[in-house]
């Protein structure tokens, strides 16, 4: 139900928070503002911050840029204008200053997923990131250098062409020309698969390791950097989760059901330990385990049993 | 607390100005009933709530992005599209920044908007604007020189400011000026 087309003046919801923020406005200059009044008001919904914002945007463009030359000079003005021409001006100060100088104001950006998660987005330069189940992913731009850091779990990158990009882990700066990358951060180290493009590190002996598609597999820690090939099953496998599945190939048991919890809030547990050796393969959607379990029963004649907390893997 | 934050400023100066646009573009991507305008304010709502906005390098390319996946988000709860239509949307190159001579027309063309505006508004309105913004009269000296309380400048005052800000505001009645960005957007393309 579209009601495009009949409503040639839209009716603007938002009036009443012009209204107001105008008001709010009017007191800040005529000083009679209740500051805490207004700032409940300006933090109750994020409609009012904007209306609020852009009425200071009309009064502050006004002196900015006078509208007719007709207008006479402005004569003194009072301390209160030039503390807020003064603040704004820090402003803009910093703005020229960061987009000639080496940085820009630095601040980290972020973007985490729960478990069992999944997340795309799209960077400030147009480069695309997608987030595994509980991961995180902290980025800052200037005008010289991306910096990533995948605090935690996994996230592939498409990346744009830019100024050089880093990822960050440890200590280490592993360097990424534009391409597209799988980076899963391990607990000691971080494995990174070049899927286009390539990635180099100095390793602790000053050699540089350099990974592209042909020798695709990087693994980065602290005292090491090793560069192996990867078969396109491995490949396959490793990015299988951005169409939401889970590959195992060659697989044990063990090493699936680690990977399967990589997802899940209720995890699977096996009970039995000698059945964390069992060969296993398939594909399997991540958020959902009762295909998974239903082969392992099935397949396996593993007897599996719920708990409030888990899936219970038993002889 | 401080009343007019420095995202306040960043907002009036790197955000706001690209209004018109972005609500060009949110007319092309509109599948649903939503309003272009809801949309555009949606944006804007997360501009102002973003921790990190001082790093935005490109706020205009930023924006553009954002309001595109918001887009993609209400059609993909909408359930009207399938992933086709994703996937072109992932085509979807986003222009760069327009050169100089444009931004300098349209810049007059709100200013002559804005000149309108001021000497459209009640004169009770204009004058209180006038020797608060223009002239920099202290208010005590507005109200004793027009014989008001502080409390009837404070609404003359208010009214001025809600007027003058709906006039600069791009896509309402009586904006004419949506067809040149429209063609500039075009040409981009």
């Amino acid at each position: 139900m579209t009601r495009q087309g009949d409503n040639p003046e839209p009716v603007h919801a938002d009036d009443t928070a012009a209204a107001q923020a105008a008001t709010w406005l009017a007191r800040y200059q005529l000083g009679t503002l209740d500051e805490a009044a207004f700032d409940a008001w300006r933090t109750a919904d994020p409609a009012h911050a904007v209306a609020f914002a852009r009425a200071w945007a009309m009064w502050d463009r006004f002196e900015a840029q006078p509208a007719s030359a007709a207008q006479p000079p402005l004569p003194v003005r009072p301390a209160r204008r030039e503390l807020l021409r003064a603040a704004c001006a820090v402003l803009a100060v910093g703005i020229v200053a960061a987009g000639t100088s080496v940085t820009r104001a630095y601040a980290w950006s972020s973007a985490t997923t729960a478990l069992g998660e999944n997340k795309r987005l799209r960077l400030p330069d147009g480069s695309m990131a997608a987030l595994n189940t509980d991961s995180r992913l902290s980025w800052r731009f200037s005008d010289r250098e991306r910096t990533f850091w995948v605090e935690r779990g996994e996230v592939s990158f498409a990346l744009r062409d830019g100024p050089r990009a880093i990822v960050q882990d440890d200590g280490k700066a592993i360097r990424l020309s534009p391409g597209r990358f799988n980076l899963r951060r391990r607990s000691e180290a971080v494995d990174l698969l070049v899927l286009a493009g390539s990635a180099s590190v100095t390793d602790a002996g000053g050699r540089l390791v350099r990974a592209d598609p042909r020798l695709p597999s990087l693994l980065v820690s602290q005292s090491t950097a090793v560069v192996r090939p990867a078969t396109s099953e491995q490949v396959a496998g490793t990015i299988a989760w951005q169409s939401g599945e889970i590959l195992f190939q060659d697989a044990t048991l063990g090493s699936a059901v680690e990977e399967y919890n990589r997802f899940l809030t209720r995890k699977i547990v096996i009970v039995d330990r000698e059945l964390a050796s069992i060969p296993v393969g398939g594909r399997f959607t991540s958020t959902d385990p009762t295909a998974f379990l239903r082969a392992i029963s099935a397949g396996l004649g593993v007897r599996v049993s719920q708990s409030n907390s888990a899936y219970l893997l038993t002889r | 607390m401080t009343v007019i934050r420095p995202i306040d400023c960043w907002f009036a100066q790197e955000v706001l100005p690209h209004e018109r646009e972005l609500l060009i573009v949110a007319r092309r991507l509109r599948t649903g009933s939503d309003e272009p305008q809801d949309l555009v304010q949606d944006v804007f709502a997360r501009m102002l709530t973003t921790e990190g906005w001082s790093a935005i390098a490109n706020p205009r390319t930023y924006m553009l992005q954002m309001l595109r996946n918001i887009a993609i988000d209400r059609m993909r709860r909408a359930k009207i599209v399938d992933f086709r239509h994703f996937a072109d949307a992932d085509e979807y190159d986003l222009p760069d920044d327009a050169p100089d001579p444009h931004r300098i027309v349209e810049g007059r063309q709100q200013m002559k908007a804005f000149a309108e505006a001021l000497h459209a508004l009640p004169e009770r309105c204009r004058v209180v604007f006038e020797r608060r913004r223009i002239e920099g009269q202290s208010p005590r000296q507005i109200a004793s020189e027009l014989g008001v309380s502080l409390s009837t400048l404070e609404k003359r005052l208010a009214r001025a400011i809600h007027l003058l800000t709906r006039a600069l505001e791009p896509g309402r009645a009586g904006d004419a000026s949506d067809g040149a960005a429209s063609e500039r957007l075009r040409q981009e393309r």
